[in-house]
């Protein structure tokens, strides 16, 4: 349903997206995260037609966003970062005049209307200015101008931002409602979000992806499985004693204690049940043995927060301060 | 042409629905009624000296000339001050408040919406005009009056206007500050009235007839008095074909959203 092949986005010399690609078929729901400043924002913008691509191709249901912009913006419905609400007007009328600008035919437009003010909570407050609305009704509101003409895909930068923990767990039962029937894109900090509303995560950092996968094949590792021993007794020679098994790739201690095993395997052959009977059989008094999948929140520190680092002066043109406003919001906003 | 209805229906509610409209038509109907009254004295004064003199006894002041300079040449002026303040919100707002991202990712064609936005203010103009139209019927009970040139001097009134509201649409098209949109649109419709003084200046050069031609004052002044001749039409239809397909481009392309 939507295909970017190579997008890059120029803002004078500085580049905001470089080499972007992923896919989203129909009727998923892919997660698009990223540190602040990494380029979703603007990809996202690429994708609806605001922006047009410095280079590089965007396709949504078959039309290119450079050829056939109209076609594309007849289909998408986008909740961009800051809702764009008119504080002058009633929320029922904002949302016949965004059904209009849709092009909804007059006949369906006050049941569409409707029923998106019934789907995203707003029929007690119709009636009333949008400027005297709380943050998080300005929100609903920016959500179901988003939906009101039955876009088949839907684009939302941040639809949860702001908003109370009450808020947020309501907008994203509409989201869930939405995946039924659309393909929807939303860019979000809150990592638990992708992971209770997404099938697709791609992870951007500087303007480049760093990770597009599956939830769960990007949580539990593509060609790794990772394992967790427990023990009752100090075992300090069992991190190397176990690389004997077969199959075993890797071996560490999780923290100080020499008590917690984390272990890396091949998928095929199976080697846990040798490891299992090497851990019972060495005596250290083996208390769990568990399957250990990375949390998404570390792997969203890992891909954001190291790589800059890494790269170093590779990433000449990007801001220098990046590498710490990568790491920041990752902390606090995992938490969620 | 859906497109255009539903932008053009949105505007002019948000005229009405805040202060500014109403600020401006009030404030333009008081100075306009102010002036009428004031040259109306100095007319009739006029025509009592002219009363006492034995050369000029009999003669009437014309009554259409006191429409022409009066009032058509006053709304002149105001219009000068009033339409930046008018247009000055129209693009800049849609951009501080983000509210540009929904009308440029919608399925609308990018001049609809500038159209829609143009008429909505040349229609706060016709609004306010329309309020001094009790004026020639009040002229009209002192002596009669020929409408034809009254028509034509609103016509007159109507076409500069729209050729001024273009001027501010565009401003606001190019900055995203009001208080910048209505500077710049105040400096541009005060370059043209300067224009028509500087006409003088050029005199026998060649520069003249082309600096007279850009400038708006003639052709106004021919409309002003009812003589109404296509080139003149032409020429305010141009000035704001011109500014609205600057303004046009202006949207369409993508730099200004960097």
């Amino acid at each position: 349903m939507i295909e970017v092949s190579h997008l890059d986005r120029y803002f004078g010399d500085y580049l905001a997206v470089r080499d972007v690609s992923f896919s989203v078929a129909e009727g998923q729901v892919m997660g698009f995260l990223g540190p602040n400043g990494a380029g979703k924002t603007t990809t996202m913008r690429c994708l609806t037609g605001f922006l047009p691509p410095t280079s590089g191709a965007v396709r949504i249901d078959g039309f290119d966003v450079v050829e056939n912009p109209h076609e594309i913006k007849k289909r998408i419905g986008y909740l961009p970062e800051t809702p764009p609400l008119y504080g002058d007007m009633l929320v029922e009328d904002y949302l016949r005049f965004v059904a209009d600008l849709k092009s909804v035919d007059g006949a369906r437009r006050n049941g569409l209307v409707e029923h998106a003010m019934a789907l995203c909570g707003l029929s007690d407050v119709k009636g009333r200015l949008i400027r005297n609305l709380s943050k998080g009704y300005r929100q609903r509101v920016g959500i179901a101008q988003a939906i009101v003409h039955e876009p088949k895909v839907v684009i939302l930068d941040e639809p949860t931002s702001g908003l109370d923990p009450n808020q947020v767990i309501e907008v994203r039962s509409v989201i869930s409602d939405l995946a039924k029937d659309r393909t929807v894109i939303l860019s979000t900090h809150i990592l638990s979000e992708v992971e209770k509303t997404c099938q697709l995560v791609t992870i951007i950092n500087e303007g480049r992806i760093v990770a597009s996968d599956t939830v769960t094949r990007l949580l539990q590792g593509a060609d790794v499985r990772r394992l967790r021993l427990s023990f009752a007794k100090d075992a300090p020679g069992a991190a190397e004693e176990i690389l004997a098994v077969t199959g075993v790739k890797s071996a560490s201690f999780a923290g100080d204690s020499r008590k917690e095993l984390q272990v890396e395997t091949e998928l095929d052959p199976d080697p846990r049940a040798e490891i299992a009977r090497f851990a019972v059989e060495k005596g250290y008094g083996l208390l769990e043995f568990r399957a250990a999948s990375e949390s998404l929140e570390s792997i969203f520190r890992r891909l954001t927060a190291d790589e800059p680092q890494a790269e170093g002066s590779a990433a000449a043109g990007g801001a220098p301060e990046a590498p710490a406003s990568a790491a920041e919001p990752a902390a606090p906003e995992g938490m969620n | 042409m859906k497109a255009f209805l539903t932008i053009l229906k949105r505007e002019i509610r948000a005229y009405f629905n805040g202060p500014m409209a109403w600020m401006v038509i009030a404030g333009f109907l008081f100075l306009i009624g102010q002036f009428f009254l004031a040259i109306l004295n100095a007319y009739v004064r006029n025509y009592l000296m002219t009363q006492e003199s034995p050369f000029l006894k009999g003669e009437s002041p014309d009554l259409n000339d006191i429409l022409s300079q009066g009032v058509f040449q006053n709304m002149v002026v105001f219009l000068i001050f009033i339409t930046p303040l008018l247009t000055m919100r129209l693009f800049t707002e849609e951009r501080t408040h983000k509210t540009d991202e929904l009308l440029f990712t919608s399925p609308v064609p990018t001049l609809s919406i500038v159209l829609g936005k143009f008429f909505a203010a040349v229609f706060v103009v016709a609004v306010m005009v329309g309020g001094t139209l009790y004026v020639p019927p009040l002229l009209g009970q002192i002596s009669p009056i020929d409408m034809r040139p009254v028509a034509a001097g609103y016509g007159g009134v109507m076409l500069l206007a729209m050729a001024f509201t273009s001027i501010g649409l565009f401003s606001s098209s190019i900055t995203e500050s009001q208080i910048v949109a209505a500077l710049l649109s105040f400096v541009g419709l005060l370059t043209l009235l300067v224009l028509g003084w500087l006409a003088g200046v050029f005199e026998g050069s060649a520069l003249q007839p082309i600096i007279e031609y850009a400038a708006y004052d003639r052709h106004f002044n021919n409309l002003a008095k009812g003589i109404v001749d296509t080139r003149d039409v032409i020429y305010f239809l141009s000035l704001t074909a011109l500014f609205l397909f600057a303004t046009n481009r202006m949207l369409g392309t993508s730099q200004w959203r960097s």
